[in-house]
C-alpha cells in the first residue's frame, strides 16, 4: 500500500502531506481557515457595508483556497472548477450589492448599518 | 451529445423558466404603454404554468426510456426525480399565485416594470434548479441565482426607505451565509476526497461534492474502520452548510433577518420570498439528510437537526404571539413553519421512515406555500391607494365589511395553525407522524406542544375579524388578481384539507407517483411502512 494512503489518518490534519509537494496541504488549509474567520469576525464588527462585504469576499476567497489546495492535493480538478464558479457569483454579487447600496444611499446620505433601523420588532 | 439532449430534456422545467424570464426583460424593457405591461404577468403565468406541466411530463422520465427515473443527468450533477419534480411544480405554483398578485400593487407604487417578473422568474429558476441539483456545486450556483434575484425584488420598491433597508439587510447576511455554504464544500470537498483516497477508492473524474459520492464515502469509510464523520473537516463542513441552508429557510439563530426583511420588502415579494427560498433551501436539506440515509454515524447531525428544529419552532412562535404588525406575524409564524418541516428532514435521515418523511414534507411544503401565499394576497388585496393595513388592530371588523377577505383570510390562517378540514392539518399530521415512525417521538411532542401556542396569535386575529367592531371602511379595495389569487389558494388549501389523496391516485396515470427518492431505499422493502393512500404521493415500486 501506498505509504501517503496509510498515513492519510484524516482525524489528524498534521498527517496530511502532499505527494512530493514543498507547502504541505496543512499549511493551505490554516491558512484558509484563519482568513476565513478573519472575515467573519470582520462582518460581525464592522458596521460600513462597503467594509463588511469586502469581509465576505474574504471569506469566499479563503474558500477558493481551500478548494484548490485540496483538488491540487487530490489530483482531481472538481476544486478548481468549484472556484470558478465561486468567483463568477461573488462578481454578480458584487454587481448586485453595490447597485443596491447606491440605491439606499440616494434616499438617505449614508450607508452604516447603525442607520439602517427604520424596522424594529 | 445523446447525454446532454436528455440532460436538457431533464431539466427542461427550469430552463423554460429562464427562457421565459430573458423573454419578459426584453419585452419588458421595450414596453412602456400601460396595456403592454398588463400582458407581462399574465404571460409570466401561461410560462410558469406551461413549466410546470413541462417538468410533470419529463419527472415521468426520458420518452421511450422509462427505466431510468430517478435519473442523473450532467456528469451525475442534476438529479430528475419525483421529489425534484414535486419542488419544481410547487415554485411555479408560487411564482405564478406571486405574478398574479402583484400587478395592482406594483401599479399603485409605481414599479410594475417587466424587471419584477424577469426577475421572480429567474429566482424560481434558481430554486428549481437547486430542487434538482445533486452535487454542492449545482446548489450553490442554484442558491446564488435564487438569492440574488430575491436581493433586487427586496429592493424593488426604490422610492421607499424600507425597501431598501430591507435589501442592504437581506444582502448582506445572505452573502454572509452564502460564503459560509461555499467554505463547508470546500471542507467536504476535502474530506470526502481524502476519505476516498484513504480506502482506496477511485479519484480521477469524481466529484468529491456529488450528494451519491459523498453517501458512498460515508458507508465505505464506516466499514473500513475510518468514519467520514469524525474528521473534524467533515463535521465542520457540514456544520457550515446547515448555516448556510438555515440563513436561507430562515432557521433559529439565523432568522433575525426575516422580519425585518419580511416587513420591508414589497408585499408580493415577502409572499415569494417565504415560500420559494424555503422551497429551494429544504429541498438541498432533503438531498443532504438522503446523503446521511446509509451510514451510521449520522447520529451528530440528526442532533444538530433535533436543536434547530426544536428551537426554530419554539422561537418563531413566541416572536410571532408579540407581533402587531400582519407581515411581521407571517415572517414570525414563517420561521416557526421551517421548524416543523425541519421535523420531517430530520425523521427523512432515519432509513425507517425516510419515504413517509420526504412525503410528508413535500406535502407540507405545498400546504404552507398555498396558504401562506394565500394570507398575503388577502394583504394586498384590502390596501389600496396610499397603503396598505398591515397593524392587526387594522383588521377589526373586517366581516362585516369585506366578508369574503374575511373567509378567506380566515380559511388560510386556519390553515397556517393547523386545523381540519384544511391542507394545513393534514401537513402537520404527516410531519409528526413521520417523526414518530423515525422514533423521534421527542421532537414530535415538542412540535405539538408548540403548535398549540401558535394557534393563538392566528385565532387572536380571526377574532378580530369577525367579534370586533369594525373602525375602519375598508374602501376600494385592490382586488383584481390579488383577489383572484386569494380566492384560488384558499380553494386549493380547502381542497388539499378535505381530500389529502386526491393529487394521488395507486395508478400509474396518477399525477405524481414517486418512487423511493434515492436509489438505496430500495433495497430496504422490508423497513419501507408505507400505508398506501394516506399520502399524496405515491410509491410505484414497478416503475
Amino acid at each position: 500500500m501506498n505509504p501517503a494512503v496509510q498515513n492519510a489518518n484524516y482525524g489528524a490534519l498534521t498527517s496530511l502531506m502532499p505527494l512530493g509537494g514543498v507547502v504541505p496541504l496543512t499549511w493551505y488549509i490554516t491558512l484558509a481557515s484563519l482568513l476565513f474567520i478573519t472575515g467573519a469576525v470582520g462582518v460581525l464588527v464592522k458596521r460600513n457595508p462597503i467594509v463588511i462585504f469586502m469581509c465576505v469576499e474574504l471569506m469566499l476567497n479563503a474558500s477558493n483556497l481551500a478548494l484548490i489546495a485540496f483538488g491540487r492535493y487530490l489530483g482531481n480538478s472538481g476544486g478548481m472548477m468549484f472556484s470558478i464558479f465561486v468567483m463568477a457569483v461573488a462578481a454578480a454579487e458584487v454587481a448586485v450589492g453595490l447597485g443596491i447600496l447606491i440605491s439606499i444611499f440616494r434616499l438617505r446620505d449614508s450607508i452604516s448599518v447603525d442607520e439602517v433601523n427604520l424596522m424594529r420588532g | 451529445m445523446n447525454d446532454t439532449l436528455q440532460g436538457i430534456w431533464a431539466i427542461s422545467g427550469p430552463l423554460f423558466v429562464a427562457i421565459m424570464g430573458m423573454v419578459v426583460l426584453v419585452i419588458g424593457l421595450g414596453e412602456t404603454s400601460p396595456a403592454g405591461r398588463r400582458f407581462l404577468p399574465l404571460g409570466t403565468i401561461l410560462g410558469l404554468v406551461a413549466a410546470g406541466i413541462l417538468t410533470l411530463v419529463s419527472s415521468r422520465g426520458i420518452p421511450n426510456m422509462p427505466d431510468v427515473t430517478p435519473a442523473r443527468f450532467f456528469g451525475q450533477g442534476m438529479l430528475m426525480d419525483d421529489v425534484g419534480g414535486w419542488f419544481c411544480v410547487t415554485l411555479c405554483l408560487a411564482a405564478a399565485l406571486t405574478a398574479g398578485m402583484a400587478p395592482a400593487y406594483l401599479e399603485e407604487k409605481r414599479i410594475n416594470n417587466g424587471e419584477f417578473y424577469a426577475l421572480l422568474l429567474f429566482a424560481t429558476c434558481g430554486a428549481m434548479l437547486m430542487a434538482l441539483a445533486n452535487d454542492l456545486i449545482n446548489v450553490f450556483v442554484g442558491l446564488e441565482i435564487l438569492s440574488v434575484s430575491l436581493y433586487i425584488l427586496c429592493g424593488f420598491s426604490r422610492r421607499e426607505l424600507r425597501s431598501e433597508e430591507a435589501a442592504v439587510k437581506y444582502f448582506l447576511l445572505g452573502a454572509f451565509a452564502s460564503a459560509f455554504f461555499v467554505f463547508g464544500s470546500a471542507l467536504i470537498y476535502g474530506a470526502v476526497g481524502i476519505a476516498n483516497r484513504a480506502i482506496s477508492l477511485q479519484q480521477e473524474n469524481v466529484s468529491f461534492t456529488n450528494f451519491d459520492i459523498i453517501s458512498e464515502a460515508l458507508q465505505n469509510s464506516a466499514r473500513s474502520g475510518m468514519p467520514l464523520m469524525s474528521s473534524p473537516l467533515f463535521v465542520t463542513g457540514i456544520a457550515l452548510i446547515v448555516v448556510g441552508l438555515g440563513f436561507k429557510a430562515s432557521l433559529v439563530p439565523f432568522h433575525s433577518y426575516a422580519p425585518d426583511v419580511y416587513e420591508g420588502a414589497p408585499t408580493p415579494v415577502t409572499a415569494f420570498m417565504s415560500a420559494g427560498a424555503k422551497l429551494g433551501a429544504f429541498a438541498a436539506f432533503l438531498r443532504l439528510s438522503h446523503a446521511f440515509l446509509a451510514s451510521d454515524g449520522a447520529e451528530p447531525y440528526r442532533l444538530v437537526l433535533w436543536t434547530l428544529a426544536a428551537a426554530t419552532m419554539l422561537v418563531g412562535n413566541v416572536l410571532a404571539m408579540r407581533q402587531t404588525n400582519i407581515k411581521r406575524m407571517l415572517a414570525c409564524s414563517s420561521i416557526a413553519h421551517a421548524g416543523y418541516l425541519l421535523v420531517g428532514i430530520l425523521a427523512s435521515s432515519h432509513g425507517s421512515a425516510s419515504l413517509y418523511a420526504t412525503q410528508s414534507v413535500l406535502f407540507y411544503l405545498l400546504a404552507y406555500t398555498l396558504m401562506n401565499l394565500g394570507a398575503f394576497a388577502v394583504i394586498i388585496w384590502l390596501g389600496r391607494n396610499g397603503g396598505d393595513y398591515l397593524d392587526i388592530r387594522d383588521y377589526a371588523g373586517l366581516a362585516k365589511k369585506q366578508p369574503l377577505a374575511a373567509l378567506t383570510l380566515t380559511i388560510c390562517l386556519l390553515s397556517l395553525a393547523g386545523i381540519p378540514p384544511t391542507a394545513g392539518f393534514f401537513g402537520k399530521l404527516y410531519l409528526f407522524m413521520a417523526a414518530i415512525r423515525s422514533g423521534e417521538v421527542s421532537i414530535a411532542v415538542i412540535g405539538l406542544v408548540i403548535s398549540a401556542i401558535g394557534l393563538f396569535y392566528y385565532l387572536n386575529l380571526i377574532m378580530q375579524m369577525y367579534l370586533r367592531e369594525p373602525h375602519l371602511e375598508f374602501e376600494e379595495p385592490r382586488e383584481g388578481g390579488a383577489k383572484r389569487a386569494a380566492i384560488l389558494a384558499a380553494i386549493l388549501t380547502i381542497i388539499l384539507g378535505v381530500a389529502p389523496n386526491l393529487l394521488v391516485s395507486p395508478s400509474p396515470a396518477g399525477e405524481m407517483n414517486a418512487p423511493p427518492p434515492v436509489p438505496m431505499l430500495k433495497t430496504r422493502p422490508g423497513e419501507n411502512t408505507l400505508e398506501r393512500g394516506s399520502l399524496p404521493i405515491e410509491p410505484n415500486a414497478n416503475r
